[in-house]
């Protein structure tokens, strides 16, 4: 009994102490099934999160007799071609994010504050880079603006019937540091779009009608009111794209080719890839990655735990009206421009691969040709069935456990639980290389523990744990929106534990777990950073065989192979939108 | 409106008392319910009545089984039940929002707690039409549980609840989402139903009035603990705090000294003379003590002045306030205190006007000692 309990007490005789079960136990866990639901979680998330991460560090200062040694550390920091590495990761890394925020507040401006034409359909396309794996983009750059790449053929027409003495003068090349920072600001400024628009569009309008209504101009209470809200939602998604870029492998492996502002470097990610892959240093690659992890976990603390607290943007559940049109004009066609702009490269993008996948020599030869879609048809049929299965039955695993998880922490909460859901959620702060090397070498027999190393397990498992993080979240925030006394009044009905969550709680989050599913599906089936550590004969996958293809130079068969993954991506989101009608609703919520 | 009670229930309950002993309640380290002792008669309804954030809510939870209490035990029937979790327990609660599930329609709502509880199949269907009659809803089977309105989506909760045939009825303020008039048509409908069933119920409000019209018993409750309970009419005409004299009706308070008590008369000064009273239940006086005199509105009674019966004061009055049935006056004793009264108000005569000089007199035995605190 507590000392207050005990002060309070005028006839302690007559009290029955506490019931059977020690004031030790959490109430929550004295559920069986909860209890066995949370020993699950810990399980999964110290087998597959903390175990990979905790041997990637053993492994970065592992010396070959079996001592520990700082060496590496001591290398990568003073050797020239290392930091070099880094110093081309941050620069990238920092105008390609800059870039980003730019344009996704450019096109979350445009489509939240505007009455302009064809928003529906910025809104739509500007998704599409989120649906393409990264190195796609960067592939499709090549056929655009590579030395055989539309664009150059023609600009290389343009100067021989100009009669130019060098006609490739005219052309722009994608090689190097530009083409990169272009890649990699086209795939992750939909991030920032999101972000912008949802935070743009939960501001509260009577703020900015407040400054008008004081007198303040247009670009006062931009400057004022609008962007200072903004801030917080801003910084944090600052942060997050710089760590995608940062630990980005397709776009540098693509298009760096050794071209990068300090020439002869590549960048982190991919580094680390050839440390590995092609050197088979061990030892070095696990440094890298390290080196990686150390940033993401500090910007992933630094949004979780600081920039929530000071957000500005509430989510209420009035719908906000905006009055659209105050925007001066031309602010509105300058914005207008530049969507349109970014918007047709996009689809051109889609356009070029789709064209690739058909003709028979790009850049020499358009005729057209069905031998490309043969060829990767044949070659890859096991892994597109591999892809398909591995991501369909990840992305079930990720977004049922992940609104499992969710259910628990907040519905069946104790001291404690907040480290168990910072730790779950690391995953999605971890860059790909990291999870990808953690599992190889956690699962690959240098442990000799638990030896998944060939098998298709160790891909599923890795699809899943990835992007778990995704459902935990997405769930969370749908339980916060659902009244716990729902749930209390299943409990008092009579239900136990498992009907209600089963009766109750998970047909009310049916449409965030499809979206979980769906988010989760399309990450599985694009991701290539950390499955090229897990693929072996006989489990490839898609993205890898597509990742070789370009990296071959078979830009035929690539881009058929491109065209097969977009296909049957949106086959199955397809069939599942049919199935759950909403599937695809949080892409619009962000 | 649709009657409530459609029909006279079959429904077999096996009500159970409900006891409390020194129960509290902590979050962190503040007591939401400190020490808190009273027993729900079988059959009976009993009603924790306080302020907001009075613990009252907290005490209906923790009989629920929603939070476990840090000490004291709470017992269902002969049950020791502190530990049990919700869906274990015989208890069944209407929610404030009444919490029907959106998913479900109205049939599957009230079935809910059949099929959670393994009822056998053939029976679930006519449960469930026997209680969806039982609170006039025979023809909303069908709905979803979105398009009834208020009213209606209550009388679902109540159906659902007592479609378990639970030994306890647990309502959390169950009218306070209702308009005003439907509110006092529904107060009426649950005491019926109450009454009809003979369940033990407990009934959180914070409204006095319906603890009042409702209820069997009335446990007035404060800053997590208990001020007084008793019958109604007992917690009206009997307060036994200051706290009690306030919150149940309106109250003068006027300060006085003991001058001599014992066990069946108080004596006191106040209002410059000395009134002989009968003594606070419970509660030794001490000669030279001071304490408060609650003099209810309506126990008093305004005479022109010069009146001389009975126990009166001389004063003006300060202001007039009409409120239909009956006339609040506010009174400046000489002696300089504040007083109000409520009269009925005259038929056809004209009210006081304020500085019109009155006289006030007591009902020496409506008038209530309780201590200053």
């Amino acid at each position: 009994m507590t000392d207050h309990a005990r002060g309070t007490d005028t006839n302690a005789g007559s009290r029955t102490p506490r019931g059977p079960v020690g004031p030790r136990v959490p109430r929550a866990l004295r559920e069986p099934a909860v209890a066995i639901a949370y020993g699950l979680v810990l399980l999964t998330v110290a087998l597959l999160v903390i175990y990979p991460t905790y041997t990637i560090l053993i492994e970065s200062v592992r010396d070959p007799e079996g001592g520990l040694t700082l060496s590496r550390y001591v290398r990568f920091f003073t050797s020239t071609y290392f930091l070099h590495t880094l110093y081309n990761t941050l620069l990238i890394s920092g105008i390609a994010t800059a870039l980003s925020m730019v344009l996704g507040f450019g096109f979350a401006y445009a489509i939240t504050r505007t009455d302009l034409p064809l928003k529906g359909f910025f809104t739509a396309v500007v998704l599409v880079p989120m649906l393409l794996p990264a190195f796609l983009i960067a592939f499709a750059l090549i056929l655009l603006l590579g030395r055989n790449g539309v664009m150059n053929r023609f600009m290389y027409g343009v100067g021989e019937w100009l009669g130019l003495a060098d006609p490739y003068v005219l052309q722009w090349v994608i090689f190097g540091s530009h083409g990169v920072i272009l890649a990699q600001t086209l795939t992750f400024f939909p991030l920032a779009f999101l972000v912008f628009s949802a935070a743009l569009s939960s501001i509260d309008p009577r703020l900015e009608e407040a400054a008008e209504d004081l007198g303040a101009g247009y670009w006062y209470t931009l400057r004022r009111v609008t962007l200072p809200l903004l801030a917080p939602a801003a910084f944090s998604s600052a942060l997050l794209v710089f760590m995608f870029n940062a630990s980005a492998f397709g776009a540098p492996a693509v298009l760096g080719g050794g071209r990068l502002f300090f020439p002869g470097a590549s960048m982190l990610a991919p580094e680390a890839i050839i440390q590995i892959l092609g050197l088979y240093d061990w030892g070095m690659g696990t440094t890298i990655a390290v080196i990686l992890v150390v940033p993401s976990l500090l910007i992933y603390v630094g949004g979780e735990y600081y920039l929530k607290k000071r957000s500005y943007v509430t989510v209420t559940g009035t719908p906000t009206a905006f009055r659209l049109g105050t925007v001066p004009s031309a602010v509105k066609w300058t914005l207008f421009g530049l969507c349109l702009l970014v918007s047709l490269f996009i689809l051109s993008i889609v356009l070029v691969v789709v064209a690739g996948a058909f003709t028979r020599t790009w850049g020499v030869n358009y005729d057209l040709t069905w031998r490309h879609m043969a060829t990767a048809l044949q070659a890859s049929r096991s892994s597109i069935i591999n892809s398909l299965v591995l991501s369909g039955g990840g992305a079930i695993a990720a977004a049922l456990f992940g609104t499992l998880a969710a259910y628990l922490f907040t519905r069946r909460s104790f001291r404690g639980v907040r480290v168990l859901d910072f730790t779950a959620m690391l995953p999605y702060a971890l860059p790909g290389v990291v999870m990808g090397l953690g599992f190889a070498v956690a699962f690959g027999g240098r442990f000799e523990w638990i030896v998944l190393t060939g098998t298709g397990a160790i891909i599923f498992l890795n699809h899943f744990i990835r992007r778990m993080p995704f459902g935990l979240r997405s769930g969370g925030s749908a339980l916060k929106q659902i009244d716990p006394v729902i749930e209390e009044a299943a409990a008092d009905l009579g239900a136990r534990p498992v009907y209600s969550f089963l009766r109750v709680t998970f047909p009310l989050l049916r449409a965030t777990i499809m979206g979980a599913f769906v988010f989760g599906f399309i990450n599985m089936m694009t991701d290539i950073t950390a499955v090229i550590f897990l693929v072996s004969p006989r489990w490839r996958l898609l993205s890898i065989d597509l990742f070789n293809a370009i990296d071959a130079g078979r830009l035929g068969v690539a881009a058929a192979l491109s065209v097969i993954m977009i296909v049957s991506t949106f086959a199955v989101l397809l069939i599942v939108w049919r199935a759950s009608g909403r599937g695809l609703d949080f892409l619009r919520r962000g | 409106m649709t009657p409530f009670i459609m029909a006279t229930s079959t429904l077999r309950l096996d009500s159970q008392p409900v006891a409390l002993q020194g129960v509290t309640k902590l979050f962190g380290n503040t007591a939401a319910v400190d020490d808190v002792t009273f027993e729900a008669a079988a059959g009976m309804l009993t009603t924790l009545l306080g302020p907001s954030g009075c613990g009252k809510t907290t005490t209906l939870r923790m009989i629920g089984g929603f939070y476990e209490p840090d000490a004291g035990t709470i017992h269902i029937g002969t049950k020791f039940v502190n530990t049990v979790p919700p869906h274990a327990r015989s208890t069944r609660t209407v929610f404030q929002s009444y919490a029907l599930f959106p998913h479900m329609t109205v049939f599957e709502n009230v079935a809910f707690g059949l099929r959670a509880t393994r009822v056998p199949r053939g029976d679930i269907t006519g449960r469930v039409r026997e209680a969806l009659d039982l609170v006039g809803l025979g023809g909303f089977a069908g709905r979803s549980s979105g398009q009834l309105s208020g009213g209606q989506q209550q009388r679902v909760a109540f159906a659902r609840a007592l479609v378990t045939r639970p030994e306890v009825l647990l309502l959390d303020e169950p009218l306070s989402n209702l308009d005003a008039k439907l509110r006092v048509h529904m107060r009426s409908e649950i005491r019926t139903l109450q009454q009809d069933l003979g369940i033990t119920t407990i009934y959180v409000t914070h409204d006095q009035e319906e603890a009042m019209s409702l209820s069997d018993h009335v446990v007035v409750m404060h800053d997590g603990h208990i001020e007084q309970q008793g019958p109604p009419h007992d917690i009206y005409e009997r307060p036994a705090t200051r706290f009690v004299a306030d919150f149940i009706g309106t109250s003068n308070f006027v300060e006085a000294t003991v001058e001599s008590a014992d066990a069946y008369v108080v004596r006191v000064a106040a209002l410059g003379t000395t009134l002989v009273l009968a003594p606070p239940a419970g509660a030794t006086l001490r000669s030279g003590e001071g304490v408060l005199l609650v003099l209810r509105p309506e126990h008093l009674h305004l005479e022109d002045a010069g009146a001389r019966d009975g126990v009166g004061f001389a004063g003006k009055i300060a202001s007039v306030s009409y409120l239909g049935a009956v006339a609040s006056y506010d009174v400046l004793l000489d002696g300089g205190a504040a007083i109000t009264v409520a009269s009925p108000a005259p038929v056809g005569a004209a009210l006081r006007r304020v500085h019109d000089p009155v006289r006030v007199r007591l009902e020496v035995d409506r008038v209530f000692v309780v201590p200053t605190t």
